[in-house]
């Protein structure tokens, strides 16, 4: 763990004395929670009376909204290697740290502490955010009696195993805007298109396949069936995490 | 903290752009890496640090850098001119780069004020001059107090004075007894600078030594006379080398003005002229690398 010290201490500076890594936090929190806002405000708006939704309408649970703080915070994960890349900064890193494995350890470890912080902001601001909309009006959130419970550690999880496959898709490829834009295009337009077919053909197996699809299914999910989707979510970081980290050690900085 | 590189080696595809280098970076010394762009200067210099994969091992005091506990205190580098996050203040920069030696701030504050950038300490040095991001690269080598130094190219986009200042400022940190390595293009640069150089082309070590030394090995006696032919004779008879220079010249290898005035005289050769020809750096640098410039645009360095 010793060697781990250094690492730690060098990514913790790292990657707080950057504007970005604070405002994409704040950015994570407050724009699910705003856009569950503004929806609300809309349905209230529009009222029954003026054609609007049933009584009830709203934004519903809180999980629809995680992959949209998961997407913001992709930035976080994949700027990990990515910013050091693209400026020259990994060379003067392993200078100064030659050993690279725990190098990229601290990396991931920062990563998840700081993301696991940045989705319970989230969530809270969520919580707050269905307050001020039942405060409005608003009659469709459950944030706060799912939030509060499983689920919302689930989608703390969730967050960060998102934001860790954009941290190793970036260590994978030295790529940081394909870390940044595969998670998402992969989690909004291949895997529910493969869905949809899946679907079509009545292949139910294939939420337990893929990583995105799957681990949503988690979050909504209990018991046993929410950890084992999100299980599977975690093994699909590793096996993009563990040939990232070969080729870390044998690549050219 | 002197610096043995053995038998270094590194090809990119069908080109070797590093090939079987050993070289060593005595302690108390300036020493100059020259060669021709492409020659791999840059390239041995990430081998030495373990940055680039290759063959050979680059010992520090003795010891692979990966085996010192803490590698900032053992050498300090700026191999790229801006390296560091544009949008990350120069103070903030050097307190990443003190966390392996734990420095306190009073260290990055000191190290500020040697390099000239206190004033804008607090600044992101996305708006740096090329001069300032070489100060601020040079304030991280420097920052744990290495035992050794390898620069990059550090005087590059450098003014006049502040070239100045960091020759003085390394010719005092070697005399320290720190290991000083330092690649450059500016041959008359490195002439004050360093008093050991080691010279690359195409990837292979074509000289190393002091530069008083690689002068003088190219340095040579010009004779001219009446009949040079049996001058030479004379002088190839007294262990000297002689090739014509001109109608009536000779240039004499192995001896020195006074030989080759006696060897004249007892000869009863007429002298006309006879004078000491001392190279230049750069005469000695172009003569070593010469036939190494289809480098020059190459991607190796």
């Amino acid at each position: 763990m010793s060697g781990l010290a250094g690492p730690l201490r060098y990514e913790w500076v790292r990657i707080t004395t950057v504007k970005s890594t604070w405002a994409l936090i704040a950015l994570g929190a407050l724009v699910p929670a705003g856009l569950a806002l503004f929806v609300t405000w809309i349905i209230i708006a529009s009222g029954p009376d003026g054609g609007g939704p049933p009584d009830g309408a709203g934004p519903g649970g809180f999980a629809g909204f995680l992959p949209l703080t998961a997407a913001i915070l992709c930035t976080i994960g994949a700027a990990s290697f990515g910013q050091e890349y693209r400026h020259g900064l990994i060379r003067t890193t392993l200078s100064i740290y030659p050993r690279r494995t725990p190098i990229f350890i601290a990396k991931a470890l920062m990563v998840i502490a700081v993301i696991a912080v940045a989705a319970v902001l989230a969530i809270a601001a969520m919580v707050l955010g269905e307050a001020l909309g039942n405060a409005l009006g608003g009659q469709g959130f459950t944030w706060e009696t799912t939030a509060l419970g499983l689920p919302g550690l689930l989608g703390v999880i969730y967050i960060v195993i998102f934001v860790l496959m954009a941290f190793a898709i970036t260590a994978l490829t030295r790529n940081q805007p394909l870390g940044i834009i595969l998670p998402i295009v992969l989690a909004v337009i291949v895997e529910p298109i493969i869905g949809a077919v899946a679907f079509v053909l009545e292949w139910s197996w294939i939420d337990w396949v893929l990583p995105f699809t799957g681990a949503t299914a988690g979050v909504n999910a209990e018991g046993l069936e929410a950890w084992g989707h999100l299980g599977v979510f975690l093994l699909w970081f590793l096996v993009l995490a563990l040939p990232a980290l070969i080729l870390f050690q044998r690549r050219d900085a | 903290m002197a610096i043995v590189a053995q038998a270094l080696g590194k090809s990119f595809g069908s080109v070797r752009a590093v090939d079987d280098l050993s070289f060593d970076v005595p302690d108390g010394v300036v020493t100059g890496f020259l060669g021709p762009n492409g020659a791999g200067k840059s390239t041995t210099m990430r081998l030495m640090l373990g940055l680039d994969r290759g063959a050979g091992t680059t010992l520090f005091d003795g010891k692979p850098l990966i085996d010192h506990p803490h590698a900032s205190t053992v050498v300090g580098t700026h191999l790229d001119a801006r390296p560091f996050l544009p949008g990350r203040t120069a103070r903030d920069h050097l307190r990443m780069l003190a966390t392996d030696a734990k420095l306190p701030g009073a260290r990055i504050d000191e190290v500020l004020a040697m390099v000239g950038l206190t004033e804008v300490a607090n600044k992101r040095p996305k708006d740096f001059s090329l001069g300032m991001a070489q100060r601020l690269g040079l304030a991280g080598a420097i920052l744990a107090s290495p035992g050794a130094l390898l620069l990059d190219e550090p005087a590059n986009g450098l003014d006049p004075q502040s070239i100045q200042w960091l020759r003085e400022f390394l010719r005092n940190y070697a005399a320290q007894g720190h290991a000083v390595l330092v690649s450059s293009h500016l041959l008359s640069e490195m002439q004050l600078m360093a008093q050991h150089v080691v010279v690359v082309a195409r990837g292979k070590l074509v000289a190393d030594g002091t530069i008083d030394e690689l002068v003088s090995q190219r340095s040579d006696v010009l004779v001219r006379s009446a009949d040079p032919g049996r001058l030479a004779e004379a002088i190839r008879a007294a262990g000297g080398t002689a090739d014509r220079d001109g109608d009536d010249g000779l240039a004499v290898l192995g001896l020195s003005t006074d030989d080759v005035g006696r060897i004249a005289f007892d000869s009863g050769i007429a002298l006309r002229e006879l004078m000491q020809r001392k190279a230049s750096l750069e005469e000695t640098f172009m003569e070593l690398t010469g036939d190494s410039q289809e480098f020059a645009f190459g991607d190796a360095s």
